[in-house]
């Protein structure tokens, strides 16, 4: 224990908090995060003092900090040299293989294991930033019994006694897909007096149903979206949030692919959303329906109807349907030609019924490629265990009969997204979780849990995949315990175990032997591959062939006047991530809010409650209220409003406690559900990275800057639709736009006078510029292994989903600092990459989006170089924009002449502060930087350089290289190219000689290397009218 | 010495060369008084929040300040320019005006020059101050170091070290050589031996002789041309800051001129805000006279008119250049979040100056004082205009933002102002601060033709 004093300096400050008066009145604790800039008299008086001794300031030096060499070392390290291992992310049913970069044997990047089927080698948000949960200097690190210093004997001991006096044991944990859990899970379940229900509040159980009601069997559904050429999503966020995003997306984004290909012979899927809240699948969809919460699943009961021959005379519909069914009669075998519909988790379950039916119809199941598949979760080679509503209110039941004798929360948090007056009852609570949370504090025991990185175990996921998660560190604090590790003490503590097992007898037998023995045929390989085996066996899917589409009775909902729907959020999920600073700082996709959730609605919603854009409103459901701020966001369905779960954590932690409300108290049972609300009369301050202007207007369409936005756009975020870039090339919208703008001017003779060709045309010359670029020779020098490359990127924005996963890779790789809601408020955010998004059109109600990823352009006639007084920003024979800290001053020069905006100032220290165990999450690779100093994107020059320095080493050109920017390698669509722009052999020289291809702002003759490739739009044209809902 | 004109009698009162002389001395000697007292206090108080607003800045980071990302400058910047636009009248009036043979200056150049000076030095400190890195500000200097760097030659700003630094040299040396007759003067005068000590070493053994005069007046009007192409060049430079960069509404040729041109109006408004409570406050009536405050007047009236010309021009040029995003970024500056700041800037800058068209108000000593204060808050807003309103949108709609200033925004300009009038009062009482030997030289009985019962 003694070495984790240091972690802890609030330890002592936890009182035991029995009651819930007290944890309420503990809502906002001493005040962790205290903005930078904040005076305190304390802090004047110090500086008053400071700056009458500011002389003496100039022989301060920073405390030395000595590097201690190994006294063994271990065989594997060598130092600077970063070790690469495969483990596994548990996240609910899935799992995302991953692999870790271990630098002195603490890991610092995850990125996606290649092999793994549910990554792809691609990851989200969510896996880049679930490393600094590792080193969350919140974690619980101790044993807790009553509040006190407990042991796990004694626990062990009170288990045993409540076992052998036949007490009714319950444990709760949310989803799971462990191969090993579930197995122990079974083994405990034998025991009569013990029951393990799964359950999450932001659950899928309706499509599990939806397809009972449909085959007969409970089952999960997996898409493969690259099988198709028309995907209908329904109420789904499959990009970003339904259960396997990081497959998804990449399987849809390859078929937006048009790379390669003459334009002429282009193809690419078509996407259809129907929803009520934006979500990032809706802002990519080529047609999207705004249909508020309850009318969706009428929606798709029309659609039903007519798959059954029922004409609705709706153009949506009719539309939709000719559209999709055009699909199915084209051959089955090996064809991707065809069309899938995806629902969500907030339809209801007759909804997903008839969806799986309207699928069948469309011979989405059958052949040799199916688009979807079925898995039942019965199965005994499916080793998930789904969350299960009915389960759970059994529970509930049996407490209420005071049957429960002891609860065991494993990593489950009912007092934060249920009520924990539901098991008040029970005589004996226990929690195991990473902190010491709201329920923590009101049960009697607490058990630390380790961080997967900390642990043995394995998983499934949805499709099957299964893999080892391995340690790439010893737990952090001693006391913490692996689920796989804590689930087996519980069951070797239960008295009435039958069996010769060591997992029953043994208990020096941990997770680690346990995974060992069960997969040591290959062990070796499978911890190198990071995969145990790929997908499901074929006899596991569930068969559709004999399968007929029953009827099902349609249940109409009840039309509320104004909703209350209920979202998980992209950054915080359902409150797992609240403690993570880069998710809680990322910028939300669509609204661009960090730091908060918010009640969002429609403009005219607003107009109609009489709201505006940021007012404090409070919201009543469910008995319980909440405040939150008014956030307007356009495309979103009228007389709704949304709100996202996971935020208003509260317990005691630097960043998760008091940011945002939890809406879980609302929550009833469904997604959705009718509300009150009420203004508070004030303004709440909401951080949001984009939109400072216009959203305020009480008529946003007119607005001046909105209007400007309209006109910029089409040069700034090009793009064009499938059928113009077949019929017409780009030139129309890509290139046309260039001839006006650039500095082109027409060739002179010596004499100055203009030369015209045989037809007397005049001959268009080269760019006008004032000065020849000294270097641009060099840059522009065909390629050899001997030259130098030229770095450049391509963004191949058609696939772009605006995930926010390459801005959180990039965050992990570049030690980039967490701010605060204040500095982002102030527009201060650190973030290399930033995700612009736009909304096209002057609709509110149905605009188009836009995705734009913006880094430094790494111009190659930069507007930042000239005019840096001290030269800290400079070009090198590569190509790279290269910022020397150690030379910056701080002038803000560079920013404010680049176009781009893309440059990062340390307005403040903002790593001061940083505790020490973050500080191990940092890439040694990269400077961390000060107070005062400028930064930006540097094409990630520590990965350039350890190729090239390899490169030497082993005397091979750099090209042979696997070389990969961070943000390229986290892309689940695959929109990143980097290399050598020169090498006609990489993907980079093809994707900049593109048709497609321009540079942003390229007027202004920056040369920028970074380019993009203009969007393509793939509209059913015939869908003009919007679609109006039966009375 | 410029000759005396036979037509106008500058100096009222029918001044003696004695009476010059006791008068304009009289201010140093005389005891303190509790006006200047007071104001010396609240000056000095001011310039303690300087102090303080530096230390605090030096602790804590320019995060302190109301800046962001699309906004990368703000105050200090506005305040820079600000007060570099101040110390243009002061060389204008000594250096230009000298070589036109302008009499009348003599009553206003020598603190029209101190505040020069007073007003370049609040200049120098924002950009020393107003970099992440204040410990390390020096490197903007072409010192020889370790690295055998050089800074950044095609940099503006370092172009604004040198034109800067060199205005500031220039100017203080041309003050000082003026001063020296004046300084003997005092020397001669002066009751205390440590004062005729300190006094005649700043005299550097003036004795009046011929050959110092001689001497003298050479130096005079050598550094006299030397300083006339700073007044054109230092806020040409300063200007460069802007017009080199590629931001529309930034990127203007007709900046520099337009810069001089609203530096040397918001000069003389300074000299004319300084000028009015002084002579009263220390009876100087008969050598700062109304037409010396109407002459002024008239400059201001003219380069007033040109910066209306100026800004009228920007908005034609936006317009004609066909550049959508120049002819944003002047729609923004009238139309946009800061309008406000705009027309602040058009109706105290345009619209004031229009009033001297009357002579009544030309001569009105309380209304060019109200009117000269209008000006200074213009010319404050007119570079506030355009750093803050150009920087907030520029190309990208997606960085767009707002700039508002904090605490420490606000103390650090009051702060300065602090130390501009505490070296200004403890000027007023040091140092003579009118011309006492140029007056004489304008005064009737310096002409030769003047008949000796005038006299």
């Amino acid at each position: 224990m003694e070495e984790n004093k240091k972690y802890w300096k609030s330890i002592d400050s936890f009182k035991d908090p029995k009651t819930f008066n007290e944890a309420a009145r503990n809502e906002f604790p001493d005040d962790i995060m205290e903005a930078p800039d904040k005076m305190t008299r304390k802090k004047f008086l110090s500086i008053m003092g400071a700056s009458i001794a500011l002389a003496s300031l100039s022989g301060c030096r920073k405390p030395v900090q000595k590097v201690v060499p190994y006294v063994k070392a271990p065989q594997t390290v060598i130092p600077g040299i970063s070790n690469y291992y495969a483990t596994t992310m548990p996240f609910g049913m899935n799992s995302y293989g991953v692999i870790v970069k271990s630098n002195e044997g603490r890991p610092t990047y995850i990125e996606g294991n290649p092999h793994h089927n549910s990554s792809l080698g691609a990851t989200n948000g969510f896996v880049q930033a679930s490393i600094l949960d590792l080193y969350d200097p919140d974690r619980s690190t101790y044993i807790r019994n009553n509040g006190k210093k407990g042991s796990i004997n004694k626990f062990n001991e009170k288990l045993s006694q409540l076992s052998k006096d036949g007490k009714q044991i319950r444990v709760i944990s949310p989803s799971f897909s462990s191969p090993s859990i579930r197995k122990i899970k079974d083994l405990m379940e034998k025991n009569s007096n013990i029951d393990w229900v799964c359950y999450d509040r932001m659950n899928n159980e309706n499509e599990y149903s939806g397809i009972e009601l449909a085959t007969g069997k409970k089952c999960k559904a997996i898409y493969h979206f690259d099988r198709v050429n028309r995907v209908v999503s329904i109420d789904s966020d499959f990009l970003n949030l339904d259960e396997n995003p990081v497959y998804n997306t990449k399987k849809f984004s390859s078929r937006r692919k048009v790379r390669g290909v003459d334009y002429k012979k282009a193809t690419m899927n078509r996407l259809y959303v129907v929803e009520s809240n934006m979500s990032q699948t809706g802002a990519m969809a080529d047609n999207r329906l705004r249909l508020k919460q309850n009318q969706i699943d009428s929606f798709v009961y029309e659609l039903w109807q007519r798959f059954n021959g029922l004409k609705s005379g709706k153009e949506w519909i009719d539309n939709l349907y000719d559209d999709i069914k055009v699909g199915s009669k084209c051959k089955i075998t090996g064809d991707v030609n065809k069309s899938v519909i995806k629902g969500g988790p907030r339809l209801s379950k007759e909804s997903h019924a008839y969806i799986a039916q309207m699928n069948k119809m469309l011979n989405a199941f059958e052949s040799d490629k199916p688009a979807v598949q079925y898995v039942p979760l019965n199965k005994r080679k499916v080793n998930s265990c789904p969350s299960n509503s009915s389960d759970y209110a059994n529970l509930l039941n049996e407490i209420k009969n005071n049957e429960v004798e002891c609860i065991i929360f494993l990593d489950s948090n009912p007092a934060y997204t249920s009520n924990m007056n539901d098991f008040k009852n029970i005589p004996i609570k226990v929690h195991y979780g990473m902190h010491y949370d709201e329920t923590a504090k009101l049960c009697d025991w607490h058990i630390p849990k380790a961080h997967y990185l900390e642990s043995w175990g394995d998983c499934e996921s949805i499709d099957g995949t299964i893999s080892i998660i391995q340690p790439l560190i010893a737990p952090l604090y001693p006391d913490s315990f692996s689920d796989l590790d804590f689930a087996m003490t519980i069951l070797r503590s239960l008295t009435s175990n039958k069996g010769e097992e060591k997992i029953l007898n043994d208990p020096e037998y941990a997770a680690y032997n346990l995974i060992k023995d069960k997969y040591s045929s290959k062990w070796n390989k499978y911890l190198y591959d990071g995969r145990v085996r790929s997908g499901y066996s074929k006899d596991v899917y569930l068969s559709t062939k004999k399968w007929k589409p029953k009827t099902i009775q349609y249940k109409s909902k009840s039309n509320t006047n104004l909703e209350l729907v209920f979202y998980t959020s992209g950054n915080v999920y359902d409150g797992r991530f609240a403690n993570n600073g880069w998710l809680q700082e990322n910028p939300d996709t669509i609204s661009k809010i960090t730091w908060d959730n918010a009640a969002i609605m429609s403009v005219t919603t607003a107009k109609k409650l009489g709201y505006k854009n940021k007012e404090l409103i409070s919201i009543e459901a469910n008995g319980s209220k909440v405040d939150l701020p008014v956030w307007i966001l356009p495309g979103h369905a009228d007389n709704q409003i949304s709100v996202q779960v996971g935020y208003g954590r509260n317990f005691n932690s630097r960043i998760a406690n008091g940011v945002g409300g939890n809406v879980y108290p609302l929550m009833n049972g469904s997604y959705a559900t009718s509300c009150k609300h009420s203004s508070k009369g004030v303004d709440y301050t909401i951080a949001c990275t984009q939109d400072h202007h216009g959203m305020n207007s009480d008529n946003p369409s007119q607005d001046a800057a909105d209007k400007e936005v309209q006109s910029r756009l089409p040069d700034l975020f090009r793009e064009l639709t499938l059928k113009e870039y077949r019929d017409k090339g780009p030139y129309k919208k890509v290139e046309k736009i260039d001839k006006n703008k650039h500095l082109n001017t027409y060739k002179k003779d010596e004499y100055g006078n203009l030369e015209r060709d045989e037809k007397g045309n005049k001959i268009k010359g080269e760019r006008k510029t004032l000065f020849e670029h000294p270097y641009q020779e060099i840059y522009d020098r065909p390629y050899s292994p001997d030259n130098p490359p030229q770095w450049a990127m391509s963004i191949d924005l058609n696939s772009c989903t605006g995930c926010n996963s390459c801005a959180i890779a990039c965050q992990s790789e570049n030690n980039i600092p967490i701010v605060g809601k204040d500095q982002v408020e102030k527009g201060r955010e650190m973030n290399w990459v930033r995700l612009d998004r736009y909304y096209k059109g002057t609709d509110f109600d149905n605009p188009e989006v836009a995705f734009q990823p913006v880094s430094c352009m790494h111009c190659e006639s930069a507007p930042c170089e000239q005019v840096c007084p001290v030269a800290a920003t400079v070009h090198d024979d590569e190509g790279l924009n290269v910022m020397v800290y150690n030379r910056c001053i701080g002038t803000r020069y560079c920013s404010n002449n680049c176009p781009y905006k893309v440059r990062r100032f340390n307005f403040h220290n903002y790593t001061y502060d940083t505790p020490e165990i973050i500080q191990m999450a940092n890439n040694p690779d990269v400077t961390v930087r000060f107070r005062g100093v400028m930064e930006k994107c540097t094409y990630c020059i520590q990965r350039i350089k350890e190729v090239s320095h390899k490169s030497k080493v082993e005397k091979k050109p750099v090209a042979d290289y696997n070389l990969e920017a961070a943000c390229q390698r986290a892309c689940p669509a695959d929109c990143v190219d980097f290399g050598n722009k020169n090498n006609p052999k990489e993907e980079i020289y093809k994707s900049r000689k593109d048709k497609r291809s321009y540079g942003l702002l390229e007027e202004l003759n920056t040369v920028p290397r970074t380019t993009y490739m203009a969007k393509l739009r793939n509209p059913n044209t015939k869908i003009k009218e919007t679609y109006k809902v039966q009375a | 010495m410029s000759e005396a004109s036979n037509k106008e009698i500058l100096i009222k009162g029918n001044q003696t060369f004695g009476s010059v002389t006791e008068k304009i001395a009289g201010v140093v000697e005389m005891k303190n008084s509790k006006a200047w007292l007071v104001g010396f206090a609240l000056s000095l108080m001011l310039a303690g929040s300087l102090l303080v607003s530096i230390g605090y800045l030096v602790w804590e980071g320019t995060g302190i300040w109301g800046l962001n990302n699309p906004v990368g400058w703000g105050w200090a910047i506005v305040n820079f320019v600000f007060w570099v636009g101040i110390g243009h009248a002061g060389t204008l009036i000594s250096a230009v005006l000298f070589l036109f043979r302008q009499a009348w200056r003599t009553s206003i150049n020598r603190f029209a020059e101190a505040m020069t000076i007073f007003a370049v030095m609040c200049a120098l400190i924002f950009p020393g101050v107003h970099v992440g890195r204040i410990w390390l500000a020096y490197w903007m200097f072409p010192i020889p170091n370790q690295m055998a760097m050089w800074p950044n030659f095609r940099s503006p700003l370092l172009w604004d070290v040198f034109a800067v630094g060199i205005y500031f040299t220039v100017s203080l040396l041309f003050w000082y050589t003026g001063l020296i007759p004046d300084l003997a003067t005092m020397r001669d005068r002066a009751k205390s031996k440590v004062k005729r000590f300190i006094y005649g070493i700043l005299s550097l053994g003036w004795r009046a002789s011929n050959r110092h005069w001689q001497n003298y007046e050479l130096a005079y009007l050598m550094l006299a041309g030397l300083s006339t192409p700073l007044v054109l060049s230092v806020h040409s430079i300063v200007s460069t800051d802007f017009a080199i960069s590629l931001l529309p509404g930034w990127h203007t040729t007709i900046f520099p001129p337009y810069f001089v041109a609203g530096a040397i109006f918001s000069g003389f408004a300074m000299v004319i805000t300084l000028a009015i409570p002084t002579r009263k406050i220390f009876g100087l009536e008969d050598f700062i006279t109304v037409s010396h405050l109407e002459r002024m007047a008239k400059i201001i009236l003219l380069t007033g008119s040109m910066v209306g010309y100026a800004y009228a021009m920007e908005f034609f040029i936006a317009w004609y250049s066909a550049n959508p995003y120049e002819q944003f970024v002047f729609m923004n500056r009238a139309f946009g979040p800061y309008a406000w700041a705009y027309w602040i800037m058009v109706a105290c800058n345009v619209i004031t100056p229009q009033l001297f068209w009357f002579k009544k108000i030309r001569t009105n000593i309380k209304a060019l004082f109200v009117l000269s204060i209008f000006v200074n808050i213009g010319m404050w807003f007119e570079r506030f205009v355009i750093i803050a309103s150009s920087l907030h949108r520029d190309f990208l709609p997606s960085s767009w933002d707002y700039y508002t200033p904090t605490f420490w925004d606000v103390s650090l300009f009051i702060g300065s102002f602090g130390l501009f009038f505490t070296l200004f009062l403890l000027f007023i009482r040091f140092v003579p601060i009118i011309s006492i030997a140029e007056v004489k030289a304008v005064l009737p009985h310096a002409h030769p033709h003047l008949k000796e019962e005038d006299k």
